[in-house]
């Protein structure tokens, strides 16, 4: 290669570098320029939100012009946030969807339920995160209280954990009764009531499954006092080595004496 | 016919410069009552460029100046006209020359503007580019 064929190269790199740089500094200043609308007054701005959207734009301006839209708090802000989320699909669509959560209108809150009950996984995982974006457990609980699907339940059950959705988690205990996904959301929810009930739900459990799920909620709800009981209690040796198991993880002081007692067989 | 050109354009060039309010000559904060706007406009000068803009309102007077970012000897420049403090704001947007921040400080108050001008700009940036 010689010097000249060299200098050509690095020259045409340069030019590509600047010229790369030049394109995103370009993108950066238009995301500045979207960015900057969210507090101008909406009827300048939605008009150019929505030719964001309809354009030929980068998905990164869209979304963020998706954003400007959930923050206008205008019925026609919302309304095409909420066309938005119907119309588009994939990626857009999901943001669309969690837009419409932070904006937190609760008309097209409770627009969302259709689109969950025609979406596919990822809208319906979108809509729910919206709901928990909005703090809306009792939509939650609806989708978890009318499904006949496990995993959907599990996932909303799961969500209202998280929420500490205390109130609806118990009206599903009421009336589904017990399993592995609600044991563990009332001990995420924290609810006080529902942990101490760990400890009869383990006593009074019929499969093994209620039974692991009890120990793992005393566990992630940090209640010793229960997992003491339960050890003092059990009967069974491979019970009493599993609850042994739960002490040691969660680092509970009196397991060394437990497990001194258990090595001598005096306990 | 192309030196009388060049001449023409670079007194274009000039008087549009000339159409914006000019800082002074040091560096520090300088403020403009903008009239029709209820609103103060704030410029930091430092090395003989501006690098920040400030505006203040009824509304945020609460934050104060140490709030805002403002600090030191502030020159009172007097009022400005709605329309000048948008041609000052959009001089700053446009100079690729200047630093980005102050840029985006100028682009950000052209939106809060309301202003026809502003607003063919941000079009511009958005949709001609």
């Amino acid at each position: 290669m010689n010097n000249s064929f060299k200098l050509a190269m690095v020259a045409t790199l340069l030019l590509l570098t600047t010229s790369s740089l030049a394109q995103t500094d370009d993108e950066d200043f238009r995301m500045t320029a979207l960015e900057a609308l969210i507090a101008a007054p909406p009827e300048r701005a939605l008009p150019i939100v929505e030719k964001v959207l309809a354009g030929n734009h980068s998905t990164d301006l869209k979304e963020r012009a998706l954003f400007i839209l959930s923050q206008m708090e205008t019925p026609e802000s919302q309304a095409q946030l909420l066309a938005f989320a119907n119309d588009s699909q994939g990626g857009l669509q999901t943001e669309a969807i969690r837009m419409i959560g932070i904006g937190g209108d609760k008309e097209a809150l409770a627009s969302l339920g259709q689109l969950y009950r025609g979406g596919d996984a990822n809208v319906r995982e979108a809509v729910l995160e919206a709901y928990l974006i909005a703090d809306d457990a009792a939509a939650i609980f609806e989708i978890a209280a009318n499904t006949d699907d496990e995993e959907e339940f599990e996932d909303a059950v799961e969500m209202l954990g998280a929420m500490g959705a205390n109130e609806q988690l118990r009206e599903l205990r009421g009336r589904n009764g017990l399993s592995e996904s609600l044991i563990l959301a009332l001990a995420i929810s924290g609810d006080a009531e529902a942990v101490n009930d760990l400890v009869s739900i383990y006593q009074d459990a019929e499969t093994e499954e209620i039974k692991d799920s009890a120990l793992e909620g005393l566990m992630i709800a940090g209640h010793d006092e229960g997992m003491l009981q339960l050890y003092r209690s059990a009967g069974d040796a491979a019970d009493k080595r599993q609850i042994l198991e739960y002490l040691v993880m969660m680092d509970n002081e009196a397991v060394w004496d437990l497990i001194d007692s258990a090595l001598e067989g005096s306990n | 016919m192309r030196p009388a050109k060049t001449v023409a354009l670079a007194l274009l060039g000039l008087a549009l410069l000339w159409s914006a309010p000019s800082l002074g000559d040091s560096d520090g904060w300088y403020k403009w009552q903008v009239e029709d706007a209820t609103s103060e406009l704030y410029v930091l000068k430092k090395d003989d460029q501006p690098v920040s803009i400030r505006m203040f309102n009824p509304d945020c007077q609460t934050w104060g100046h140490k709030g805002q970012g403002i600090s030191g000897e502030i020159t009172d420049m007097g009022t400005l006209s709605l329309d000048d403090s948008v041609t000052m704001l959009l001089d700053i947007a446009r100079s690729s020359e200047l630093d980005k921040d102050v840029r985006e400080d100028a682009l950000f108050w052209l939106a809060q503007s309301n202003s026809d001008a502003a607003y063919v700009y941000i079009n511009q940036l958005l949709f001609d580019s």
